[in-house]
């Protein structure tokens, strides 16, 4: 039998880490299985948005004329609707977990994933829905600008696309933000929307790097070509959750700094060492 | 919360190894009962049969009046904590503790609140995301215990929990724990090799040695009258010291002398010395006196001794000294010495009012409380005869009593603790008059006598209780608690019910040879017993029969092969038995008696070793009565 090596001093609150940058690496490391865990149950509510983009690609392929390609940007941007609204509902669970892990509360993972979608679902539906919308829209936008306009004005093209790429930015941001809120908080939608548009232009240099990580890397090999999508959706199954806990743990930075030190004392750097 | 009853638990592993024997105890609801004892004693193997991870070989177990001996582990209501902290490496602490309710199903809101109650309470709720790896040997025993508080149980046992410990952490620990029974208030049975341990948590403590209780009681009691050696020396540090020596009487005065040592002689105050001589003691045989390390005092007077080492402990020091004689050392504990160095020449004072005897064979104390009283009695019909006293037997005590309980030569038996002072059902008056009293911490040890009877009657009473010198009083003794005993320490009455193994049997005399044909069971054949053909009351004696059994199986007993005749024996089944020092009760079922039938065999043999062999019948074995029509 493997022998168990007993710590001879006891574990001390000052062993925690101090900031959220350093908790993530403290999960990282010791609660890794249970990142696994919500990364398996995330995919299954991933799954549209995966098919979405597998069938978006070999329809794409097989498009020969800008009608048909046309027909396949609109299929696919309502299934992206609907996908998104899943993978939304989903990640509640996921951020329900994370807040778990990250306030060092050690419950169950499993269960606390769908506890998180029970509680939380009905919100979590209109936030995919807004988020889908603005997908949806820049997925067709996009079609619009690139094929119909640039051959006409390639700099308003251009403008158009950027606009609407990052109104998308700016909305998935506020998602995270506004899941991490209902998990968190009780508040209503729209102050839990406004909230979210507030943190995201706000903390705008820490939710870039964020971004760039989750989704931006899983987009970006998704745009380059076809085995690089299947290495994406390879590392959604598995990995997303280590994308979600980047987020939720800037989240918690920012709710710490400018919510909880002053109206939630308790959730004030909860689950890191605090000084005296 | 619940209160336990064993009721005479034995433990028998096949092969007839003997864990625990006749174990008798009483739990009260909420209190602290800690079994302590050397390696190997039968404590875990206790506490695991209370547990349910071991079957019960024979006995009762009630749980709040319900009898457990056949209920599953998991629905006894009782958690366990383990010396090893078992706890599931790739889970949180949080995870660890609401395992055991996840597993029945209990809501995540109940197990999160039951949870996080018990890590506050064991102030670990800042660990809750940590993995054991994380954790120190302290904080995951807490986490075990917490593990064993969520589930709210009836009882805890603890087996061992602190032994991984160390030394620090131990103390600290037991604090916690003891702390934690005061606000759980629920039934702890703990389990621990370590004295200290014992003494500082438990409210009650059982000794247990060699698979047998040795003294249970309350710390006080046991460390102010152990009722024997291995009490005696077991608890209290520096041990008691024991020397070897020799009973003396000089002047009305009784003494011993050290290491038989003329000049070494100390006196037994006169009380001691009255108890001495009313037990029957034996003058010219060797006895083993006891004290106490801190109830010798280094002076100028006593006896002479040399100083092999000085222990200077800040607070107090302990001395190791030699007397002449004596192989090994006298310790004295006392406050802080300055002026004691190795190789004086000291002389020990001992305080004669807390002094110990033992008897050098049976090891049992002989001064103070005794582990039983011993009374003298003749039993006739349904009487005891104590002195001029008598005591009144009900049918339940007869039943239980074996052929040879109405012999000469008994004793009565009873425990001092058992002795009442209010009159009911179950128990028999016994008029005494107080001779002389002791006080102790919790009580007063009163020294009665009974008219007629040599040995005092040994009880105690609340110091609140109004008993002075003189008194005469009547005191009762529960039939239930009385053992009718012989010289030697056997018992005569059983734990079990004795029926008079009695069948039914066909006499037929054919060509000189008598066959006894039990009805719906084997034949016995005899030379002619010269008694009339027919049907008779057939009567197996409890002492006449020997077990028979082939050499092979049981190389290891001695004196097992008797040769038997055909037609000289019959099969038998055993199921229980009943060990004392120079015989075995046992219990055995013969084709053909309607009860099983009980036997007195030697104690050689253990039915647990062989539960099916054949017994001898020798032609007085059994009595033949013509069937009443």
């Amino acid at each position: 039998m493997k022998k168990d090596n007993v710590r001879k001093t006891d574990f001390k609150e000052n062993e925690r880490p101090r900031t959220r940058f350093l908790q993530f690496f403290d999960i990282f490391k010791h609660r890794f299985v249970e990142l696994m865990k919500i990364s398996l149950l995330q995919a299954v509510f991933n799954m549209p948005l995966i098919g979405t983009l597998i069938s978006f690609y070999s329809l794409v392929r097989s498009s020969s004329d800008i009608n048909s390609l046309m027909t396949v940007f609109i299929i696919t941007s309502i299934c992206l609707l609907v996908s998104v609204i899943f993978s939304i509902v989903g990640l509640t669970g996921s951020f329900y977990c994370l807040k778990k892990i990250a306030y060092a509360e050690g419950e169950f993972a499993s269960s606390s994933y769908f506890v998180g979608l029970v509680e939380n679902w009905k919100k979590a539906v209109s936030i995919g829905f807004i988020a889908g919308i603005s997908l949806s829209v820049t997925m067709i936008g996009s079609f619009f600008f690139y094929y119909k306009l640039s051959s006409v004005n390639a700099a308003i093209a251009g403008f158009g696309i950027a606009i609407l790429v990052i109104q998308a930015m700016v909305v998935l941001m506020m998602s995270y933000y506004s899941i991490a809120q209902i998990v968190i908080y009780e508040n209503k939608l729209k102050f839990i929307l406004k909230n979210s548009f507030i943190f995201t232009l706000m903390r705008f240099q820490f939710n870039l790097p964020a971004f760039i990580i989750h989704p931006g890397v899983i987009v970006v090999l998704t745009s380059i070509m076809e085995i690089t999508m299947f290495v994406a959706v390879g590392l959604i199954i598995l990995f997303v959750s280590i994308g979600h806990l980047i987020w939720f743990l800037n989240i918690l930075s920012g709710f710490d700094k400018f919510i909880n030190k002053d109206y939630y004392p308790d959730y004030y750097k909860k689950g890191l060492y605090k000084e005296a | 919360m619940a209160s336990l009853l064993l009721k005479h638990i034995y433990k028998v592993y096949p092969g007839g190894v003997r864990a625990v024997n006749d174990f008798n105890l009483k739990i009260k609801d909420k209190s602290f009962v800690v079994l302590v004892g050397p390696s190997g004693c039968g404590k875990s193997t206790t506490l695991r049969m209370v547990a349910g991870l071991e079957g019960i070989t024979s006995g009762q177990l009630y749980i709040d009046n319900t009898l457990v001996n056949d209920v599953e582990s998991k629905n006894r209501d009782i958690a366990m904590v383990f010396q090893s902290y078992a706890l599931y490496p790739h889970m949180t602490v949080y995870q660890n503790m609401g395992f055991s309710l996840k597993l029945r199903h209990e809501k995540s809101a109940v197990i999160k609140e039951k949870v996080l109650k018990a890590a506050e309470v064991l102030e670990i709720s800042d660990l809750l995301d940590r993995k054991p790896k994380e954790l120190s040997g302290g904080q995951r025993q807490r986490v075990a215990l917490g593990r064993a508080i969520v589930r709210e149980p009836n009882v805890f046992l603890l087996d061992e929990p602190l032994s991984n410990l160390d030394a620090k952490l131990r103390v600290q620990m037991r604090t916690e724990i003891t702390k934690l029974h005061e606000k759980l208030q629920t039934t702890f049975i703990y389990v621990t090799h370590d004295q200290t341990e014992a003494m500082t948590m438990g409210d009650t403590i059982v000794v247990m040695n060699k698979g047998f209780i040795q003294q249970a009681d309350s710390p006080v009691t046991l460390f102010e009258d152990p009722v024997n050696l291995f009490v005696a020396t077991f608890l209290g540090s520096p041990q008691m010291n024991i020397v070897e020596g020799m009973l003396v009487k000089k002047e009305g005065k009784i003494g011993f002398e050290l290491e038989m040592n003329k000049e070494n002689v100390v006196w037994f105050k006169e009380e001691t010395a009255k108890q001495i001589i009313n037990s029957d003691i034996d003058f010219d045989k060797h006895y083993l006196f006891g004290v106490r390390p801190d109830h010798i005092k280094i002076s100028n007077k006593g006896i002479p001794a040399h100083v092999e080492a000085v222990e200077q402990l800040g607070d107090e020091t302990i001395v190791y000294t030699k007397i002449e004689g004596h192989k090994n050392n006298v310790v004295v504990k006392s406050p802080l010495l300055n002026n004691i160095n190795v190789n004086d020449d000291i002389h020990l004072d001992i305080s004669m009012n807390r002094v110990y005897l033992f008897d050098v064979l049976s090891e049992h104390s002989l001064i103070g409380m005794p582990s039983f009283n011993k009374l003298p009695c003749q039993l006739k019909d349904n009487k005891i005869k104590v002195g001029k006293s008598t005591i009144v037997m009900d049918s339940e005590f007869m039943s239980h009593l074996l052929a040879g309980a109405y012999e000469k030569d008994r004793y009565l038996a009873i425990k001092p603790e058992h002795i009442e002072f209010e009159k009911n059902e179950s128990n028999a008056p016994l008029n005494v008059r107080v001779d002389f009293i002791e006080k102790r911490t919790n009580y007063n040890i009163i020294f009665a006598v009974v008219d007629g009877v040599k040995p005092y009657l040994i009880f105690r009473a609340n110091k609140d209780r109004n008993i002075k010198v003189g008194d005469e009083l009547d005191v009762y003794l529960p039939l239930e608690h009385i053992s009718i005993f012989d010289k030697h320490d056997d018992s005569y009455y059983s734990r079990e019910i004795v029926y008079p193994n009695k069948a039914i049997a066909k006499l037929k005399t054919r060509n000189e040879k008598t066959y006894v044909s039990i009805i719906g069971g084997e034949t016995l054949v005899y030379d002619n017993l010269h008694r009339e053909d027919g049907e008779y009351e057939f009567v197996l004696k409890q002492d006449k029969c020997k077990p028979v059994f082939k050499h092979k199986v049981a190389k290891n007993i001695k004196d097992p092969l008797t040769k038997v005749n055909k037609g000289e024996y019959l099969k038998v089944s055993c199921y229980d038995e009943e060990p004392q020092h120079k015989t075995n009760t046992i219990f055995v079922k013969i084709k053909g008696f309607e009860e099983y039938v009980t036997l007195n065999i030697k104690n050689n043999f253990s039915v647990y070793k062989m539960p099916t062999f054949k017994i001898k019948v020798p032609f007085d074995g059994f009595e033949l009565k013509p069937l009443e029509k």
